[in-house]
C-alpha cells in the first residue's frame, strides 16, 4: 500500500479545487448580480402596489393604462407574493374602511389562492406566512384548517396559528390554553393580549381553569389577561396563586392583585409579605406604591429599618415618600445615630438634589 | 541529518496543507450555516409588528449604557440620538469615565441636569463616582447621567451596571448611531425565550463613515470614500452576517460586540461585570457568563440578529487601524488565557469543545500561522527550494477562496439585508473583496502578529479578581511566571521516572549482550560497542521523550505522564524485541516490518514458532516487568528539579554525538560483528525514519537535489528505463543448433548463497549435486541477487526490472511491462510457476495473474502423497521441496509447445525444518568428516548446522528431479536456470556483499561445453540474455524498445549502463554496485575476482554515490508516475503477431 501522495497529484488535487472555487465565484457573482435585479424590481413594484393601494383607499383617477400595466405585472409570480406582502402589512396600519379596501384588493385580485397555498406548504415559514396572511385578511373559511394548525409540532405553525385564532374570535379564539403545554413566551403572550379588545359576557372558556393549569407561561398569560380586563371575580383564586411554586407566577400575581384590588389587599400583601423571595417582595412594595394605602405605613418603616436588602429597604422609602412620609424621612435621615446606608437610601428616595 | 531535516519539513508543509484545509473547511461550513440563520430569521420576522412591545407597559426593562470619555464635541448631539430610541421601557445611563474635556458642562446644560442622591445598588468594584445627575425637565426622564473618575471603558461600564435597574442592559459606544427600532429588534429574542434563557444578544453593525447623518439618524447610507474603510465594510458584513449568524445558530457564540450589545443584567452581576483588567472585555464578559452558565447547569442561548441595529465610524487610517487590531488580538489571547480551562472540557458541552478551541486555532492562531507562511516562503525562496507551480497553485486557491467567501456574503447581505443598495455598492464591495486580500489583510495580519509580541512582551496580569466567585486564581498568575512553574513541576516529577528508564534500558542491554555471548561465537570486541551505541541512545530517548512530556503537560497533566510512562516501557520491551529477532534472525529488524501484511507476518510468525504460548507469555510477563517500576517511579516526585535538568542536558548534548566518536568503529568488517555492534533500537528508528523520508519526497524534490550529478538527458525522460533492446546473444555460442525452441525452466532456490554451495565459499560446499552439475554448465561463481530477501526475485529475474519503492510486486497496480512470461507466452510458450507455499505470499500471485501464466501450483493444488514440511508451532510454510519438483514433472505433460517454468523452492527457509532430518544429519557429518574443510570452515558449519542441513535436502532433492527429468524425451530440449533468491541472513555473512551473492548455472543437454564465467553478473542480465538467445537462435519476437535494468550474462556489471542496485530488505535501497565496486550504506568497497570485498579508497566513491543517485532517481520517476513505458510500445507488442 502506498502512503505517498505524490506531488503533482497533489498539484492537481489544487487545481481542481481552485477550478471549483473559481467556477463557485462565477456562479455567486452571477446570481448577486441576478438578485440585485431582483431586488430593483421589488422596490419598482412596491412603488406600484403602494400606489395601488392608496388608489384603492381614496379613490384614483382609474388610469386604464396604469391598470392595464398592473395586470401585466399580477402574471409574475414574484409580483404577487410581494402584493400579498405589501397588502398585509398595509392592512395593520389601517381600520375601516380602508381596511376594507385592501380587503377588496386581496379578494379582487384572487391573492386568497396565494394564501392558501402556502398554508398547505411543507416549509414552516411558509405556512407561517399562509396563516398571517389569511388571517390578516380574515378568510374565515380557513379557521377550521388553521384550528388544525394549533396542534403543529413546530414552533412557528403553531404560534401563528394561535395569534390567528385569536384574531378571529378574539377572546374566544383562546380555547387552546386549555389543553396548551408548550411554553408561551411573553412574546407571544404580548401579541396575544394584544388582540384581544373584549371578553363577551357569555362564554364557555374557563379562565379559573386556566389559572390552575400546570403550564406557569399559560397561568402568567392568564393573569396579565386578568389584569387587561379587570376580572374582579377571580381575585380570590390569584390570592391562592401567592404560593405558587413559582416566583414568576407569584411575581404577576402580585401585580394582577394590586390591578383588581380591594379593600383586603393591602392587609393580604402585608400577612404574606415575610414568606416570599426577594423579587416577590419587591413586588408587593410596588403594588404599595400604586395602592397609596396608608394601612402600609407601619410596615414599610418596620421593612425600612430592619429588612436585611438594600433593594428592599430603597423600595420601602420610596412608597413612605409617595405616602407622604417625606417630613419622616428627611427627619430619621438628618438624626446623628442614623447609620450611614439609611441616610443614603432616604436621600435616594428623597430624589434629593446635591448641593 | 538530512532525513531528520526531510522530515521537519514534511511535518511543516503538511501542517500548513492540513491547518489550510480545515480553515476551508469551517468557512465553508459558517458560509452554509449561517446562510440558513439569516434566513430562518428573515422568514420568522416578516409580519412582525414590533409597536406591540414598543409602549407595553409590561415589556421588559432595558437600560442603555454609553460610557464616554472626551466626547465633548458630540455628546449632545448622541444623547439626543438615543434619547429618541423608540422603546418606553428604557432608561439612558450616560457614564462620563473622567472626561478632560466639557463633556459633562455640555451635557448640564443641554439637558438641564442636577446632581441627585443615589443609592447604588449594584456591587461590582469601580472607580469613584463624582455624581449622578438626572434631568429636571421631564422630557428628559429616561437619563441619568454619571460622573465618575477615569477607568476604563470596562470600569465605565461596570458603573453603569450597578446603577441600572432594567431587566436587561445594553451596552453601546456612546459615538454609535443606533436605529430607531434598536431596542425593539433587540427586545424581542429575550422575550421570545422559553426553555432557553437568553443571556446576550447582538446586532449587525454598519459603518458610518461616508454616511450623512441627520438629528442623529443614517438618512443616506455610503460605502466608505477610502479601500481602508471599504475594506472594514466588507470584514463587518463578513463577520456580522456569516460568521457570528452561524455560531449564534450552533449556540457557539463567545462575542458580542461591544459597540452594541445587550445582555441579561442579572447574569452580569452575577459574573462580577466587565473585566477591567482586559482589552477585550466585551469576549470576557460573554465568555464568563457562558461559563458561569454551564456550571450553574443553565439552559442559555447566545443571539446574534442580522438586522442592521447600529452605526460606528471605523479608522480610516492605517496607524488606527494597526492599533485597534492590535488591541483585538491582545483582548482575544487575554481571554483565552483566561479561560484557558475551558478548552477541550466536555464539561462546558460545545462552548469548551467547540467555540473555544475554534477562537484558539482559528481566531487567534489565524494570523500567527499566515505569519509563519511567509517566514517559511522567504526562508525556501532564500534557499531556492520553491516548488512554484505547486506554490502558484495553492496561492491561487488561498486567494481565491477568500473572494469567494467574501462575495458570497455580500450576496448574502444582499438578499438579506440590504443596507447598500445603491447599484454602484455593489460593484464596489465586489472589487473590495478582490483587492482585500492583497491590500488590507497584510496590515491586519502584522497588526494581530503585533498584538501576539505585545502581549508577550508586557507580561499581562490578570489582577484580583476576587470578586468573581466561580472564577480560579489561575487567573491571576502572569503567564510567564505560569510557564516556569509548570516546567520545575514537570522536571521534578518526571526525574524519577527517567532515570528508572535508564536503568531499565542499560539491563536490557546487558541482557542482550548475554544473549549473543551464549548463541555466537567471535563476537567479543562487539559489547563495548554495543554499550556505547545504546548509552547514547538511552540518552536520546530520553531527551526525545521528556521534551516531548515537558510540553504535553501543559495540555493534560495525567495523559502527558500515562504517555511517558508508555512510551519508556515500549521503547525497553520493544528493546527485547529487536535484540531477540536479531538473534533468532540475525537480520537487522527496520522499516521492512512494515511492508509485510498481517497475513503473511502471522504466517511468519506462526511459521518460525514464536507465536507459542510460552513467548507470548514472556512477552507479557515483561510488559508487566517494564510498567510496574516505571509506573512507581512516575508517583514518585524529586524534592528538586536538578536531576531531570541534567538528564535532558546529557540528552541533548547526545545528539551532537556519534556512537563513532568515543570508541570508533568496530575494526571488523564482518556484516554480523558490525551488526552486534548496533543499537538495534538505532537502526529500527533510523530505518523508519529513512523509510518515511523516503516515502514521502516532499513538495519540494528539489530541495535534495544536486542538479550537477545527473545528466538533464536521463532525467527529462518520462521513462527514465526505456531503451531500445541491444542485448546481444550471447548464449547462442554454448549451445547446439536446434530447430525447436528449447523449454525454459527456472530452478530458484530458496537461500541458496554462494557461501555454503561452492568449494570457494568460506562454509565449503554443502550441495554435491550442484557442484557436479556446475561442471556440465556455464556457471557465473561471482552472481549477484537483486534483494536480500525473496521478495524481489521473480520480477528481477524474469523482466529485469526495477524496485518501485519497496518491490516491483508491492504496487498496488502492475504497470505494464516486459517479461519472460508474457514474452515467451506470446510466443507460443505455455507457462507455469510452482511453489510449495501460498502464492500469495510477496504478492506472487499478484505477478502471475498479471503475466496469465497457464499453471499456477502452490500449496493447494498439491495432496498426498506429498509431504509438507513439519510444522512448528502449528503452521508449516509448506510443501517439501521433492514435492514440488515432483509436481512439475507430474503436471507438464509431454508436449509440442516450449514451455517456460518458474520454481521456488522453500525447505531451506527459516526454521529450516526438513522432513527425513536424521538422513540428512547423518549426510551432514559424513561430509563434514569427508571433505577437507579448513578448521574455520568447520567451525562455521557446525554453527549453522541446521541450515545446512536443509540445504543437503535440497541439494538430493534436486539430484532425484533432475534424474527424473533425464528419462523424459523433453529433457534433451530443456534449458535449466538454478540460482539462489538472496543468501541465507540466518548464516553469519563474512562481507557485505555475501547476501547477494548467490551461484548461477545454465544448465542443459544442448550445452556444447561447460564454462565457468568470473565476471561479475547480476540477476538483472539473465532474462536479456534469455530473450536475445530465443530471439537470435529461434526468431521469437520479443519487443523493440524494452526496459531492462541489466546489460545480459556477457555485460554482467562492468557494461555501459549505470550499475545494479540491490535491496537489502523491502525498506532498505542501500546497496549498489558497479564495475568492481561496492557501494553499501555509503562506504565503498572494491570486489575481487572471487567477489571478496575490501573497502575501497574514497576517490570512487563520488562517482559510485552519483550513478546510485541516479538510478534512485530514475526509480523513483518511474514510482512517481507508476508507468514503465508507453502504453504504445505495450500494446503494439502484444497485439497479434
Amino acid at each position: 500500500m502506498h502512503y505517498d501522495i505524490a506531488l503533482h497529484e497533489l498539484i492537481l488535487a489544487i487545481i481542481v479545487v481552485l477550478i471549483l472555487v473559481l467556477l463557485l465565484i462565477i456562479s455567486v457573482l452571477s446570481y448577486s448580480f441576478y438578485s440585485y435585479r431582483i431586488l430593483h424590481y421589488r422596490h419598482m413594484w412596491k412603488r406600484i402596489i403602494e400606489y395601488k393601494i392608496m388608489e384603492t383607499i381614496v379613490g384614483g383617477d382609474g388610469e386604464s393604462e396604469r391598470d392595464s400595466a398592473f395586470s401585466k405585472h399580477l402574471k409574475e409570480p414574484s409580483f404577487r407574493a410581494l402584493f400579498l406582502n405589501v397588502l398585509v402589512d398595509s392592512d395593520r396600519k389601517f381600520s375601516g374602511a380602508a381596511k376594507q379596501a385592501i380587503n377588496s384588493l386581496f379578494h379582487q385580485f384572487k391573492l386568497e389562492d396565494e394564501a392558501w397555498r402556502k398554508l398547505r406548504e411543507r416549509k414552516a415559514y411558509r405556512v407561517a406566512g399562509g396563516i398571517q396572511e389569511l388571517a390578516a385578511m380574515n378568510v374565515e373559511a380557513a379557521i377550521p384548517e388553521i384550528k388544525a394548525k394549533l396542534h403543529d409540532e413546530r414552533t412557528t405553525v403553531y404560534q401563528e396559528a394561535q395569534y390567528a385564532m385569536v384574531s378571529f374570535e378574539g377572546y374566544e379564539g383562546l380555547g387552546f390554553l386549555e389543553h396548551f403545554n408548550k411554553p408561551l413566551s411573553d412574546w407571544q403572550q404580548l401579541r396575544l393580549l394584544y388582540s384581544i379588545h373584549q371578553i363577551p359576557e357569555q362564554s364557555d372558556l374557563q379562565v379559573d381553569v386556566w389559572l390552575k393549569s400546570t403550564n406557569d407561561s399559560v397561568v402568567i398569560f392568564t393573569l396579565r389577561l386578568i389584569r387587561k380586563f379587570r376580572l374582579m371575580t377571580y381575585y380570590t383564586a390569584i390570592y391562592d396563586l401567592l404560593d405558587h411554586t413559582a416566583t414568576a407566577v407569584r411575581v404577576q400575581a402580585i401585580r394582577t392583585m394590586q390591578a383588581i384590588e380591594n379593600s383586603t389587599t393591602v392587609r393580604q400583601f402585608i400577612t404574606c409579605f415575610g414568606q416570599q423571595p426577594i423579587e416577590v417582595q419587591l413586588e408587593i412594595l410596588k403594588s404599595m406604591k400604586a395602592a397609596r394605602s396608608k394601612e402600609s405605613e407601619e410596615f414599610l418603616k418596620e421593612q425600612l429599618w430592619n429588612h436585611q436588602e438594600v433593594a428592599i429597604k430603597i423600595a420601602a422609602a420610596e412608597v413612605l415618600v409617595v405616602l407622604g412620609e417625606r417630613y419622616y424621612l428627611q427627619e430619621i435621615s438628618q438624626q446623628s445615630d442614623t447609620y450611614d446606608q439609611l441616610k443614603q437610601i432616604i436621600k435616594h428616595a428623597l430624589q434629593e438634589k446635591k448641593c | 541529518m538530512l532525513e531528520f531535516s526531510h522530515i521537519v519539513y514534511e511535518i511543516l508543509v503538511w501542517l500548513f496543507l492540513l491547518y489550510s484545509a480545515a480553515v476551508f473547511i469551517i468557512y465553508t461550513w459558517i458560509g452554509l450555516y449561517a446562510y440558513g440563520a439569516v434566513f430562518r430569521y428573515k422568514h420568522n420576522n416578516t409580519f412582525t409588528d414590533y409597536s406591540i412591545i414598543a409602549t407595553n407597559p409590561n415589556a421588559p426593562t432595558f437600560s442603555l449604557i454609553a460610557p464616554a470619555y472626551n466626547e465633548g464635541m458630540t455628546i449632545v448631539e448622541n444623547v439626543r440620538s438615543l434619547l429618541s430610541l423608540y422603546y418606553h421601557n428604557l432608561e439612558i445611563i450616560i457614564v462620563n469615565d473622567g472626561s478632560k474635556d466639557d463633556s459633562m458642562q455640555k451635557l448640564i446644560a443641554s439637558y438641564q441636569l442636577e446632581p441627585t442622591s443615589f443609592f447604588v445598588q449594584g456591587n461590582i468594584e469601580t472607580k469613584k463616582i463624582r455624581g449622578i445627575y438626572k434631568s429636571k425637565n421631564p422630557a428628559f426622564k429616561k437619563l441619568i447621567v454619571v460622573d465618575k473618575e477615569n477607568g476604563g471603558k470596562a470600569d465605565a461600564l461596570n458603573v453603569g451596571v450597578n446603577i441600572s435597574s432594567g431587566d436587561y442592559i445594553v451596552c453601546i459606544d456612546v459615538d454609535c448611531i443606533l436605529e430607531q427600532d434598536a431596542i425593539l429588534k433587540l427586545a424581542k429574542p429575550f422575550l421570545e425565550q422559553t426553555d432557553k434563557r437568553v443571556i446576550a444578544c447582538g446586532g449587525v453593525i454598519r459603518l458610518a463613515n461616508n454616511c450623512h447623518v441627520v438629528n442623529g439618524s443614517v438618512v443616506d447610507v455610503n460605502l466608505p470614500k477610502s479601500w481602508l474603510g471599504r475594506t472594514q465594510a466588507l470584514e463587518y458584513i463578513r463577520a456580522f452576517i456569516l460568521g457570528r449568524m452561524a455560531w449564534s445558530r450552533a449556540s457557539g457564540l463567545i462575542l458580542i460586540s461591544g459597540a452594541f450589545g445587550a445582555f441579561d443584567r442579572q447574569i452580569v452581576l452575577a459574573c462580577g461585570g466587565y473585566d477591567r483588567n482586559t482589552v477585550g472585555e466585551d469576549m470576557e464578559l460573554v465568555v464568563r457568563m457562558r461559563r458561569y452558565m454551564e456550571e450553574q447547569k443553565q439552559a442559555y442561548k447566545v443571539v446574534n440578529i442580522p438586522d442592521p441595529l447600529c452605526w460606528t465610524e471605523v479608522p480610516e487610517s492605517k496607524e488606527v487601524l494597526r492599533k485597534q487590531r492590535n488591541r483585538w488580538m491582545r483582548g482575544t489571547m487575554e481571554t483565552l488565557w483566561k479561560h484557558r480551562k475551558l478548552m477541550f472540557n466536555p464539561k462546558y458541552g460545545r462552548f469548551g469543545m467547540i467555540s473555544m478551541p475554534y477562537w484558539f486555532f482559528f481566531e487567534f492562531l489565524g494570523p500567527v500561522v499566515e505569519f509563519t507562511g511567509y517566514i517559511v516562503f522567504a526562508v525556501f525562496f532564500i534557499l531556492g527550494i520553491i516548488n512554484w507551480p505547486f506554490f502558484f497553485a495553492l496561492f491561487g486557491l488561498v486567494i481565491a477562496s477568500g473572494v469567494l467567501y467574501s462575495i458570497y456574503a455580500i450576496l448574502v447581505d444582499l438578499v438579506s439585508h440590504q443596507v447598500y443598495t445603491k447599484k454602484r455598492d455593489l460593484s464596489t464591495l465586489i472589487a473590495t473583496a478582490i483587492l482585500e486580500p492583497l491590500y488590507f489583510h497584510p496590515i491586519v495580519v502584522k497588526a494581530s502578529v503585533q498584538g501576539v509580541v505585545d502581549y508577550f512582551r508586557k507580561q499581562h496580569g490578570w489582577g484580583e479578581m476576587t470578586r468573581q466567585g466561580f472564577q480560579q486564581k489561575e487567573a491571576n498568575e502572569s503567564v510567564w511566571k505560569y510557564i516556569g512553574l509548570r516546567f520545575a513541576s514537570a522536571l521534578k516529577s518526571i526525574s524519577p521516572v527517567m532515570l528508572v528508564f535508564f536503568v531499565l534500558y542499560m539491563l536490557s542491554i546487558g541482557v542482550e549482550w548475554w544473549w549473543y555471548g551464549r548463541r555466537f561465537a567471535e563476537i567479543a570486541d562487539a559489547g563495548k560497542y554495543l554499550l556505547a551505541d545504546n548509552l547514547l541512545f538511552a540518552f536520546q530517548a530520553l531527551a526525545c521523550v521528556g521534551f516531548g512530556y515537558l510540553l504535553f503537560q501543559f495540555l493534560s497533566s495525567f495523559w502527558a505522564k500515562f504517555l511517558l510512562v508508555v512510551s519508556f516501557s515500549s521503547i525497553v520491551v520493544i528493546q527485547f524485541i529487536l535484540f531477540l529477532y536479531f538473534g533468532e534472525s540475525r537480520n537487522l529488524l527496520g522499516a521492512d516490518l512494515f511492508y509485510y501484511s498481517s497475513g503473511e507476518m502471522k504466517q511468519i510468525l506462526e511459521a518460525s514458532g514464536m507465536l507459542s504460548f510460552k513467548n507470548i507469555a514472556l512477552l507479557l510477563l515483561l510488559i508487566v516487568t517494564t510498567w510496574i517500576p516505571l509506573w512507581i517511579a512516575n508517583k514518585r516526585t524529586f524534592k528538586k528539579a536538578y536531576v531531570g535538568i541534567v538528564l535532558l542536558s546529557l540528552g541533548a548534548v547526545s545528539y551532537f554525538i556519534s556512537s563513532a566518536s568515543i570508541l570508533g568503529t568496530p575494526g571488523t568488517k564482518d556484516e554480523f560483528v558490525a551488526n552486534v555492534s548496533r543499537s538495534k533500537w538505532r537502526y529500527f528508528f533510523e530505518s523508519n525514519l529513512s523509510n518515511y523520508a523516503e516515502e514521502h519526497p516532499g513538495m519540494l524534490t528539489a530541495l535534495y537535489q544536486d542538479d550537477d550529478d545527473v545528466d538533464p538527458k536521463e532525467m527529462d525522460n518520462k521513462f527514465p528505463f526505456l531503451k531500445m533492446e541491444d542485448t546481444k546473444d550471447f548464449l547462442g555460442a554454448y549451445f547446439e543448433k536446434t530447430t525447436r525452441a528449447p523449454n525454459l525452466v527456472v530452478l530458484v532456490i530458496e537461500g541458496l548463497g554462494h557461501a555454503y554451495s561452492s568449494e570457494n565459499g568460506y562454509i565449503g560446499n554443502f550441495t554435491p549435486f550442484i557442484g557436479t552439475l556446475k561442471k556440465q554448465s556455464l556457471y557465473w561463481e561471482n552472481n549477484i541477487s537483486s534483494s536480500g530477501r525473496t521478495f524481489s526475485v521473480l520480477p528481477t529475474l524474469t523482466g529485469s526490472l526495477p524496485f518501485a519503492v519497496h518491490g516491483f510486486l508491492e504496487q498496488d497496480t502492475l504497470p505494464n511491462h516486459f517479461n519472460l512470461f508474457n514474452i515467451l507466452k506470446h510466443n507460443g510458450f505455455s507457462t507455469g510457476f510452482f511453489y510449495g507455499g501460498h502464492s500469495n505470499f510477496d504478492f506472487m500471485k499478484k505477478f502471475m495473474d498479471y503475466n496469465k501464466i497457464d499453471k499456477l501450483i502452490d500449496q493447494d493444488a498439491f495432496g498426498p502423497p506429498y509431504k509438507k514440511l513439519p510444522e512448528k508451532g502449528g503452521e508449516s510454510w509448506g510443501y517439501e521441496d521433492q514435492a514440488v519438483f515432483s509436481k512439475l514433472l507430474e503436471v507438464q505433460k509431454l508436449q509440442e509447445r516450449p514451455y517456460f517454468h518458474l520454481l521456488l523452492t522453500l525447505s531451506t527457509h527459516n526454521p529450516f525444518l526438513i522432513n527425513n532430518t536424521g538422513y540428512y544429519e547423518r549426510l551432514f557429518d559424513q561430509r563434514i568428516a569427508a571433505m577437507d574443510f579448513s578448521p574455520m570452515q568447520k567451525k562455521w558449519a557446525q554453527e549453522n548446522r541446521t541450515q545446512l542441513v536443509s540445504v543437503l535436502n535440497l541439494d538430493d532433492a534436486m539430484e532425484k528431479f533432475f534424474a527424473a527429468y533425464k528419462k523424459r524425451p523433453d529433457f534433451a530440449n530443456t534449458i535449466f536456470i538454478i540460482t539462489g533468491d538472496h543468501a541465507m541472513p540466518e548464516i553469519p555473512l563474512q562481507n557485505k556483499i555475501d547476501r547477494y551473492h548467490v551461484p548461477l548455472l545454465i544448465y542443459s543437454p544442448l550445452l556444447k561445453q561447460a564454462k565457468t564465467f568470473h565476471n561479475i553478473v547480476s540477476h538483472f542480465d539473465i532474462a536479456p540474455s534469455l530473450l536475445a538467445y530465443y530471439r537470435a537462435n529461434f526468431g521469437i519476437k520479443t519487443p523493440q524498445q524494452v526496459t531492462w535494468v541489466g546489460q545480459g550474462l556477457d555485460q554482467g556489471t562492468l557494461g555501459k549502463g549505470t550499475g545494479i542496485a540491490m535491496m537489502q530488505s523491502k525498506s532498505q535501497l542501500i546497496d549498489f554496485v558497479r564495475g568492481n565496486y561496492h557501494l553499501s550504506e555509503g562506504q565503498l568497497y572494491k570486489l575481487d575476482g572471487n567477489l571478496n570485498e575490501d573497502l575501497a579508497p574514497d576517490n570512487m566513491k563520488d562517482e559510485m554515490s552519483k550513478h546510485f543517485e541516479l538510478f534512485k532517481r530514475k526509480n523513483k520517476v518511474f514510482s512517481t508516475q507508476k508507468r514503465l513505458l508507453p502504453d504504445s510500445v505495450y500494446t503494439n507488442y502484444f497485439s497479434p503477431l
